[in-house]
């Protein structure tokens, strides 16, 4: 059942506008990702949500509009991309924050910081101050502290950014436990679509101002809306016209004006059905990582690392009808297309 | 690498020395060197130092009124500031209120008027005659706390505003979202944040309201005296030097805690804090209280000046420039030696001399104070200058301009009649504002703009010609505005050292009011207008600059 509505939301700032017309449905107890690059008005539009910014439109919980109600009225907790944690106060304190609003009896909330302490990981660390933890421990406090709100909504706004690489795919992956556990439904801002693969069960994908796609993480992923879109989510490469039709009929897909293809969709294979030859090589730490000349134009694959290809190498590609995505049309100017 | 050669620390220090020994000078030889000889007057007696006698004077019963009325009164004045400066700090700097720089800009003008200027403007609105009459509290201490409000409100405004409009949004937006309430943001996020700002401006509005001179003198006359008021009794009516010296010494003593206090609010160092500027909110209905108090802010600032224009246009009942005339005049019964008009002149040109010296000692002391330090001691010592250039800021202007005359005034340095005596001491006086203007935008500039102008192939000269003055430009105008207004409404040193055929207006206004005569009131009305409208046309300017750290202290 859908618990929050969000129906032509529209922010702009001195004219400009940030969010348009922007339309958004989140199911009870699940985690709904707006996917969009830096600049996108993502960010602009989880606000609005939380009603931190003045907003056309409507947002809806259940049948209650919450349009006109004041950010603290509302029971939507924000979780910043820096966590703002309060400077002066202990973890604990920051986290029992919400509790000592609501007045809950000291004994229970302190229970309660507890059980939120241990349930980010962090048991042990009530007495220390914000400034001493590490950039993954104050998102975790943060976390605690949202949850602390016992919130109808948790928002994230890029939770993960701000940390390293390793400690951020960790952390995605605690978040997801989390989430889940707690059963607290959520709309969460990336610009990262590994961050919101491993997060969300929903994705929304926002360019300039508007949503451009929207659904079941899966769906989305599988047939992107547009060759942005499709980039954006992760393919390599869009092909057109001629090459795709040939692309997909060697798939044995249905044709289409376009053809999204990962990396990965194409593999060095002696059986392969596309014939070309090396023209870029590099290593990563599990496949060698291909670009090859074909008689389809330009293309992206992968090879197993004990190949040892180099440039200028005949090589033969099999394809992965699973990891590719036909597009409903082209838009031109897909920065991956052909050569 | 990191280890600097010595040769280069050497030459650091050097350059240093170099950079800071003009502004040394002059304030050694026409700040040290008065002061101290003002107070040595009353430490040494019959040529033996009497440190006995100097405690003696601190349990006259006089004297520890004055010590005890300056203490209540500068709490009380602090307190009431900072109540109705708070709010109005929130409207002008926080809300998008139509026609904003206008209210900022009115609301700081008290703090440069003229002292003598608010006690005509007050006596007019709470005399008997005034609008305010029928409080009775003409003559009473509470008009004196009132007249230090007027003055301070403005620093409250300008310094708390400042650092409101930098404040981060979004600790208090997390907040919110947690569930917290207005109120409650305040409480828990917004004060706590300010809290450095409120520290600050209320150690410098005590510090204000305890060295007030001009309109204790003015509202309270000869009944209620404070301690800068009992000094000048005490120097010029009951040539008791020893009690004016130990009081001084207490001041100094005050005053120097006091501006260490402040200079730690400011620095607080607070890594986590990211300073933003926040966009203006559109006033909701939550905000109708602070915008009820900025209106009566505003009523309480425009009534005594609106009163005084009035009051100068009127002689004897009906519209008349007759006053203004009059400035043409001497006035009646010898009340001056030379007509009003030449003081107006004089007044220019003394404010125009202080204004350049105080630039020059300004620039070269903010320049000193804000070089990087290499090294622990480099930095100590550069925070110690920092330190004692602030210390005119509260040191009695009644002090400084007796020890001038004592110090100043015989061989081997007589100076009492150079014209640029009064300069020198208004340029003192001001200087410790013009620093405080120039230091935060000095600090700001990012010391890597002027490495990459380097690596560029600039010049020192050429880095500070392409870095430093495109942002030096404005703020050095404003410090210019704003030590030009401070110099020509300065009245508790010029007091002293002014000769009466070249007078200032501030001390020809005092004159005239200490006369008999309808003319001569008119013709301090008229002068009032006149200094008034010239400061005040002058900050309007400096507001117009949008210099964010004029009046931050």
């Amino acid at each position: 059942m859908t618990a929050l509505s969000v129906r032509g939301l529209s922010v702009s700032y001195d004219g400009a506008p940030a969010v348009v017309d922007a339309d958004l449905d989140v199911g009870d107890g699940r985690v709904l990702a707006v996917l969009g690059p830096s600049g996108s008005g993502k960010s602009t539009l989880l606000r609005a949500v939380a009603g931190l910014e003045p907003a056309g439109g409507r947002v809806w919980w259940h049948d209650d509009d919450l349009s006109r109600t004041p950010t603290h009225r509302r029971g939507f907790a924000l979780m910043f991309q820096d966590g703002q944690l309060f400077p002066q106060l202990s973890v604990g304190r920051n986290v029992a924050y919400p509790l000592r609003l609501r007045r809950t009896p000291r004994a229970a909330a302190a229970a309660r910081v507890a059980e939120l302490l241990e349930l980010v990981g962090l048991s042990g660390f009530a007495d220390r101050l914000p400034t001493t933890l590490s950039g993954g421990e104050r998102q975790r406090v943060a976390l605690a502290r949202a949850l602390a709100a016992a919130p109808r909504l948790l928002l994230l706004d890029e939770p993960l950014s701000a940390l390293d690489a390793g400690l951020r795919q960790r952390l995605a992956e605690d978040l997801r436990r989390i989430l889940v556990e707690s059963g607290t439904t959520s709309l969460m801002v990336t610009h990262d679509h590994e961050e919101a693969f491993a997060v969300a069960d929903d994705l929304a994908v926002m360019r300039a101002g508007r949503i451009v796609q929207s659904g079941p993480i899966a769906e989305v992923w599988r047939a992107p809306a547009d060759p942005e879109t499709a980039l954006f989510l992760g393919y390599a490469r869009v092909v057109e016209g001629d090459a795709a039709a040939k692309l997909l009929a060697a798939a044995g897909l249905p044709d289409a004006p376009a053809l999204a293809v990962r990396r990965s969709a194409l593999s060095v294979a002696d059986d392969g059905v596309v014939s070309g030859e090396v023209v870029d090589v590099r290593t990563t730490p599990g496949q060698l990582r291909l670009v090859c000349r074909t008689d389809l134009g330009m293309l992206d694959a992968v090879a197993s690392l004990d190949l040892r290809l180099a440039a200028g190498d005949p090589v033969r590609l099999r394809l992965e009808p699973a990891r590719m995505a036909p597009l409903p049309g082209g838009s031109g100017h897909a920065e991956g297309a052909l050569d | 690498m990191t280890q600097t050669p010595p040769m280069t620390q050497t030459r650091r220090f050097a350059t240093l020395a170099a950079t800071a020994v003009v502004p040394l000078a002059v304030l050694g030889v026409f700040f040290v060197l008065p002061v101290s000889g003002m107070v040595g007057r009353g430490f040494v007696q019959e040529g033996h130092l009497d440190i006995g006698g100097v405690l003696d004077v601190l349990r006259r019963p006089e004297i520890q009124r004055a010590v005890w009325f300056t203490v209540w009164t500068s709490t009380v004045a602090t307190l009431v500031a900072g109540a109705l400066g708070l709010p109005a700090a929130y409207v002008l700097h926080r809300l998008a209120i139509p026609g904003r720089t206008w209210f900022r800009a009115v609301l700081v003008i008290p703090f440069v008027l003229p002292t003598v200027v608010v006690g005509v403007a007050f006596e007019l609105v709470i005399g008997v005659n005034g609008p305010l009459g029928f409080l009775g509290v003409d003559g009473s201490p509470i008009a004196i706390v009132a007249g230090l409000v007027f003055f301070n409100t403005a620093v409250v405004i300008r310094i708390v505003g400042g650092a409101w409009e930098s404040l981060d949004p979004r600790p208090a937006e997390a907040a919110a979202a947690l569930g917290a309430s207005p109120r409650h943001v305040l409480r828990d996020v917004t004060l706590p944040a300010l809290r450095p700002a409120i520290v600050s401006a209320s150690t410098v509005v005590f510090l204000f309201c305890a060295t007030a001179f001009g309109i204790v003198l003015t509202l309270g006359g000869l009944r209620y005296s404070s301690v800068e008021t009992q000094i000048y009794l005490l120097t010029t009516n009951l040539l008791d030097l020893q009690a004016a010296a130990a009081l001084s010494v207490l001041q100094l003593l005050v005053v120097t805690l006091l501006l260490v206090a402040a200079a730690r609010a400011r620095r607080t160092p607070d890594a986590t804090v990211a300073r933003s500027r926040a966009r203006l909110r559109r006033p909701g209905p939550g905000d109708v209280p602070a915008l009820l108090a900025t209106a009566v802010l505003l009523v309480l600032v425009v009534l005594p000046l609106a009163s005084l224009v009035v009051a100068s246009l009127r002689v004897d009942g009906t519209w008349s420039l007759a006053n203004y005339r009059a400035l043409q005049t001497p006035g009646s019964h010898q009340a001056l030696l030379v007509p009003a008009s030449d003081a107006v002149a004089n007044s220019m040109r003394i404010a125009v001399d202080a204004t350049w010296m105080s630039l020059l000692l300004g620039l070269a002391v903010a320049a000193v104070v804000t070089r990087r330090s290499r090294t622990a001691p480099e930095r100590q010592v550069r925070g110690a200058l920092d330190g004692l250039f602030m210390l005119p800021l509260g040191v009695s202007a009644v002090t400084l301009g007796f020890g001038f005359l004592i110090t100043l005034g015989r061989p081997p340095l007589d100076l009492r009649d150079s014209p640029l005596l009064i300069p020198v001491a208004q340029a003192l006086v001001a200087l410790p504002l013009v620093v405080r203007v120039l230091v935060p935008v000095l600090s700001g500039i990012d010391d890597r703009l002027r490495q990459a102008a380097a690596t560029l192939g600039a010049s020192p000269f050429r880095a500070l010609l392409v870095v430093d003055l495109p942002v030096m430009f404005k703020p050095l105008l404003a410090a210019a505005g704003f030590a030009f207004a401070c110099s020509l409404g300065e009245f508790g040193a010029t007091s002293f050292l002014v000769r009466d055929d070249r007078p200032t207006l501030p001390v020809v206004i005092y004159r005239l009011i200490g006369h008999p005569g309808d003319l001569n009131y008119g013709m301090a009305l008229a002068g009032s207008v006149v200094l008034g409208a010239t400061t005040a046309a002058v900050m309007l300017v400096v507001e117009r600059l949008r210099v964010p750290s004029v009046g931050s202290f």
